[in-house]
């Protein structure tokens, strides 16, 4: 019994310390692209697989300046993200800026829209996993 | 007894590695062992998008609120504020993870106003609910620490104070707490929303109360948030409430045209549609009534 629950608490650990990859990964490689913004309290990171898609629907602001990061793991290909009015009008795709990760806008008026995020499947004997992070950033 | 410990650790050591193989944060799996999963595939892909939604969610931060206070050239107001000495006296998962996000948004007025000795104190008052609620990410005795030696330092504090609770709500999603972190969020954005309330009300006219309006976007976008979690009774007290303030908020009119992207001189891409959201001045009083019912009841 005793041993049983010895396993059982090693395992939650590292369930944990794995799960916190993406938190490291978010500190350390995708915060830093916010320099000179303010961070949103928001926290989006998880697991993507190749293939895997999800979408966030965000307000923003009238009058003010925002940066998007967004930013998977080194072991995924490029991800790509797209910006969306809530109508689904592509605003912006950073499949036609080079898959550059950090997306720089103003907002007019407050408006909510849509960040698509997808990565892509390579189609290779290997399917890769790894942490994808969207943060968002605002300065006045 | 080394046997069993050597034992032990083995099945530790095998499980481990097939927990790396399904969620390290960087790693390769082989399409050979694909097609046995196939016929499960739809419906854990279904589970996969369910669990995105949870974590992936987005509101604007308390911050930006009190920065439009200070920005229209208000003062800073103590009283308004949820008192720290009430910090012991909250009981229970719900109640103590709504103030924390009452605090934090506290936090964050008192930042944006440069009140260093008071930021100091609500951090204490966050970081004492944390602990009682055994969170030990985001919010931490190293945080205090950097925050007493960034005194004097207006934007560090409130990178601090940002940073903490991002990281505060990352901790949470990632410990399979994603309730108690919708909690937090909600209570952040009740607190922002009754100080700006507070303001909008001595103004007149001002981007305050138009910024009050707005949060009939927001709103919709933290319920939305609250129906990809499926009968959470945790959940149950601060949906009924949001609901309320929602009824109010239904009440302003938001008129948009198509969305125009262009160019500043800047270079920087504009986005923007027009879009307008106006609230009647009874409507602002009877949002004002239900927001602070809703909030005494979570900070008494």
């Amino acid at each position: 019994m005793k041993k049983i629950a010895i396993v059982i608490l090693a395992l939650l650990a590292i369930g944990t310390i794995t799960q916190a990859q993406c938190r490291a990964f978010t500190k350390n490689r995708v915060l830093p692209n916010l320099l000179g913004y303010i961070q949103n309290e928001n926290y989006n990171a998880a697991l993507f697989m190749e293939g895997d898609e999800s979408e966030v629907l965000m307000t923003f602001y009238g009058g003010k300046n925002y940066r998007l990061v967004v930013m998977g793991h080194p072991v995924l290909p490029d991800v790509e993200f797209e910006v969306l009015d809530t109508n689904d009008e592509l605003l912006y795709s950073n499949k036609n800026a080079e898959n550059k990760t950090v997306f720089d806008f103003r907002m007019a008026n407050t408006q909510q829209l849509k960040v698509r995020v997808k990565v892509p499947d390579t189609g290779g004997t290997l399917v890769h996993q790894g942490c994808v992070t969207i943060v968002a950033g605002h300065k006045e | 007894m080394k046997t069993k410990i050597l034992s032990v650790l083995m099945v530790v050591v095998i499980l481990a590695g097939y927990m790396n193989l399904t969620s390290c944060s960087g790693c390769q799996k082989t399409k050979q062992d694909q097609p046995a999963m196939d016929n499960k595939k739809d419906s854990m892909d279904q589970a996969r998008v369910e669990q995105l939604k949870k974590i992936f969610f987005n509101i604007p931060s308390p911050v930006e609120m009190a920065s439009l206070i200070k920005k229209e050239g208000f003062s800073y107001d103590k009283k308004l504020l949820n008192k720290v000495e009430s910090v012991d006296t909250y009981m229970g998962e719900a109640k103590q993870a709504v103030n924390l996000g009452i605090y934090g948004a506290d936090l964050s007025y008192a930042s944006i106003f440069d009140q260093k000795q008071e930021c100091m104190k609500y951090f204490a008052a966050a970081k004492k609910l944390a602990t009682a609620m055994s969170i030990d990410g985001g919010i931490n005795d190293s945080i205090v620490a950097k925050l007493a030696e960034q005194q004097e330092n207006r934007d560090s504090i409130l990178k601090i104070v940002t940073s903490a609770y991002a990281d505060l709500n990352g901790y949470l999603k990632e410990n399979n707490r994603v309730e108690v972190s919708a909690l937090v969020i909600s209570g952040g954005w009740l607190e922002a929303l009754y100080l700006s309330l507070t303001y909008a009300e001595k103004s007149n006219g001002s981007a305050i109360k138009t910024r009050v309006a707005e949060q009939k976007m927001v709103l919709e976008n933290l319920l939305n948030y609250y129906s990809s979690f499926a009968d959470r009774p945790v959940l149950n007290e601060m949906k009924s409430d949001l609901l309320a303030i929602q009824k109010v908020l239904n009440q302003v009119e938001i008129t948009a045209q198509k969305t125009t992207v262009t160019k500043a001189d800047d270079g920087v891409m504009v986005i923007g549609n027009g879009g307008k959201a106006e609230m009647k001045d009874d409507t602002m009083k009877a949002l004002m009534d239900v927001v602070k019912q809703i909030r005494t009841k979570y900070i008494s």
